[in-house]
């Protein structure tokens, strides 16, 4: 499979992430290069198989389900890039009503 | 005193025996990183006044008759990889998204290395969010390898590696999701070894990959990594995916002298011409040594692994990247840039906070993780993986230890990342496997008499301990690893 620029435009928008227009050709030259180097795992016939999960070796490492207050609540709230008073300050991410 | 020549078993044995004071050794050690680090930028963040006060606070804990079992890395110098998190010293992962970001807490591995009595001098260098094999896509510009300034060090922990090549420490810890303990240790001529997944807890550790990611040691001898592993693998509760069993002791290994009834395979069954001829004749050695030990030595193969581990590696660790990097989004630590909608914040932010790199390899698993290209690429890597999980399985119930390449090259030319990303993706070849199958895995300094030269050592899983015998009876016979001279020499 191959990918155009359209698509690319659109995994751009799914991730997040801008380009400028001299950076396409730099991802879609090896975002190809590397499907086309993924395309031989059709090879392999994978019918029956399950996917990859892992199996831990003796026991995972468990904790009791208990609350476990943190020392630092200030310190949290400092770490975020715009605060207000007790919280994180984030984008509004619905319009505003306008009957409201 | 040469403290800086020192192991860190001879450190933490002088310290305790107050034979000289963890302060002395810590001082010698920081004068090293500030003679030589403005050459091969391997130190990013140097947290040289905390570790004097640590320093000071050993020194008084022996002085107090602290026992031997308290403090196993009494005063010993380390280096931490800058994708580790550590209470009030920054942590960048080598990202402008990080750049100013401060932690509230330590990684697990870094409370019980600092519980067992070491002293962190410093945050290493890497490529940004590990991504990467040369540690140059770091905002605070490149690591040179101190073995020749001109190379690269390999990366994402080059500068752990670098570290421990040039004397800051004897032991620095890095991260490795597809080679980036092993591929750094082989260029800088130390050892790296990456653990068993699930010997080594990932608390605290900003990952890559949360399915391949496992954190472990560089040291400049055996003994040293298998005592790091000793104060490293350990259950933690806030780690799920750590196993809760109870350890061995990692440095019983050393007692083993002989291979009597072991059988060691030699990887073959893939193009030995691509490899550096250097490479292959020190794997020949490490054979006969294993024969000459006991060993009965034999060739074998994995031809699934090596058709298919590297295509398969790539799309499991870019779309698990792409998801695992989507926490960056500006509100909640980290850059923020303002924007007019949340999308244009979000946008902003990252354009802003992440390297092309990191922006190509986001984007290259977005497009796996897709709708259209999810069944035919991530799905299948996800059974191909199970497949090659197997394959290593069936192989180590016939073999005690496999011996094989790093890398196919040495130290490539610094600025090589640019020109052939292609040829440094299929460098990973003989690494990622072990990620895969979740394997312990040594990359052994064999000397060299021009750029260093490693071979990897491979167990089966959590072979651990078994590994660090095989590493530790192989070295006995090659030249001791040394630090770099700076003079000119290696």
């Amino acid at each position: 499979m191959t990918v155009s620029e359209e698509q690319l435009a659109a995994f751009c928008v799914n991730a997040q992430i801008a380009l400028k227009p001299e950076e396409v050709p730099l991802v879609l030259g090896p975002l190809n290069d590397l499907l086309a180097l993924c395309d031989k795992l059709q090879e392999l016939d994978c019918r029956g198989v399950e996917p990859f999960y892992w199996r831990m070796g003796r026991k995972p490492s468990r904790r009791p389900d208990e609350e476990e207050p943190w020392a630092d609540r200030d310190r949290f709230i400092e770490e975020a890039p715009t605060q207000d008073g007790d919280f994180f300050r984030v984008p509004r991410i619905m319009a505003e009503s306008k009957e409201a | 005193m040469d403290f800086v020549r020192m192991t860190a078993c001879e450190i933490a044995a002088g310290v305790k025996a107050k034979d000289f004071s963890a302060l002395e050794v810590a001082n010698a050690h920081i004068a090293r990183i500030e003679k030589y680090d403005s050459r091969i930028n391997a130190c990013v963040t140097r947290c040289f006044e905390r570790a004097v006060e640590k320093a000071r606070g050993i020194d008084s804990r022996v002085a107090a008759g602290e026992t031997d079992g308290n403090l196993p890395l009494a005063g010993v110098p380390v280096l931490l990889k800058d994708n580790f998190c550590t209470r009030d010293v920054r942590t960048t992962c080598g990202s402008r998204m990080l750049e100013n970001w401060v932690p509230t807490y330590d990684a697990s591995v870094v409370e019980s290395f600092e519980n067992a009595g070491a002293i962190v001098l410093g945050k290493a260098n890497m490529d940004e969010f590990a991504m990467g094999s040369t540690t140059e896509s770091s905002i605070f510009g490149p690591t040179l390898n101190p073995r020749d300034e001109s190379r690269v060090p390999g990366g994402s922990s080059g500068g752990s590696a670098a570290g421990v090549a040039a004397g800051y420490c004897p032991v620095s810890l890095g991260s490795d999701t597809g080679g980036s303990i092993r591929l750094p240790a082989a260029f800088c001529g130390v050892h790296g070894m990456k653990p068993s997944y699930g010997e080594v807890s990932r608390y605290g550790i900003v990952g890559y990959v949360s399915s391949l990611d496992q954190v472990g040691p560089f040291a400049r001898n055996v003994k040293d990594l298998s005592l790091a592993l000793d104060v490293l693998a350990r259950p933690d509760p806030h780690d799920s995916t750590c196993d809760a069993y109870v350890r061995p002791r990692f440095s019983d290994a050393l007692a083993v002298d002989n291979f009597k009834g072991r059988k060691i395979g030699i990887l073959s069954g893939y193009d030995e011409s691509s490899v550096d001829p250097r490479i292959l004749e020190k794997i020949k050695l490490a054979a006969q040594i294993c024969r000459d030990a006991g060993a009965e030595v034999v060739d074998v193969e994995v031809p699934l692994t090596m058709d298919y581990g590297v295509a398969c590696y790539y799309i499991l660790a870019l779309g698990d990247a792409s998801s695992k990097l989507a926490c960056f989004d500006g509100m909640r630590y980290g850059l923020h840039v303002e924007g007019q909608t949340l999308f244009d914040m979000y946008s902003k932010t990252r354009d802003r906070g992440f390297g092309f790199e990191v922006k190509r390899r986001i984007l290259l698993g977005t497009c796996v993780l897709t709708s259209g290209f999810y069944d035919r690429y991530y799905r299948q890597a996800e059974r191909v993986r199970n497949r090659i999980y197997v394959e290593f399985e069936e192989l180590f119930r016939k073999i005690d230890a496999l011996l094989m390449p790093v890398s196919p090259s040495l130290a490539y030319p610094i600025g090589m990342v640019e020109s052939d990303p292609q040829r440094i993706y299929l460098g990973d070849a003989f690494t990622v496997p072990m990620n895969l199958a979740g394997l312990p895995s040594i990359s052994l300094n064999m000397g060299g008499n021009g750029l260093p030269v490693n071979i990897q050592i491979v167990g089966g899983r959590y072979g651990d301990q078994r590994l660090l015998s095989v590493a530790n009876i192989v070295e006995r016979a090659t030249e001791p690893c040394t630090i770099a001279s700076f003079e000119g020499g290696r």
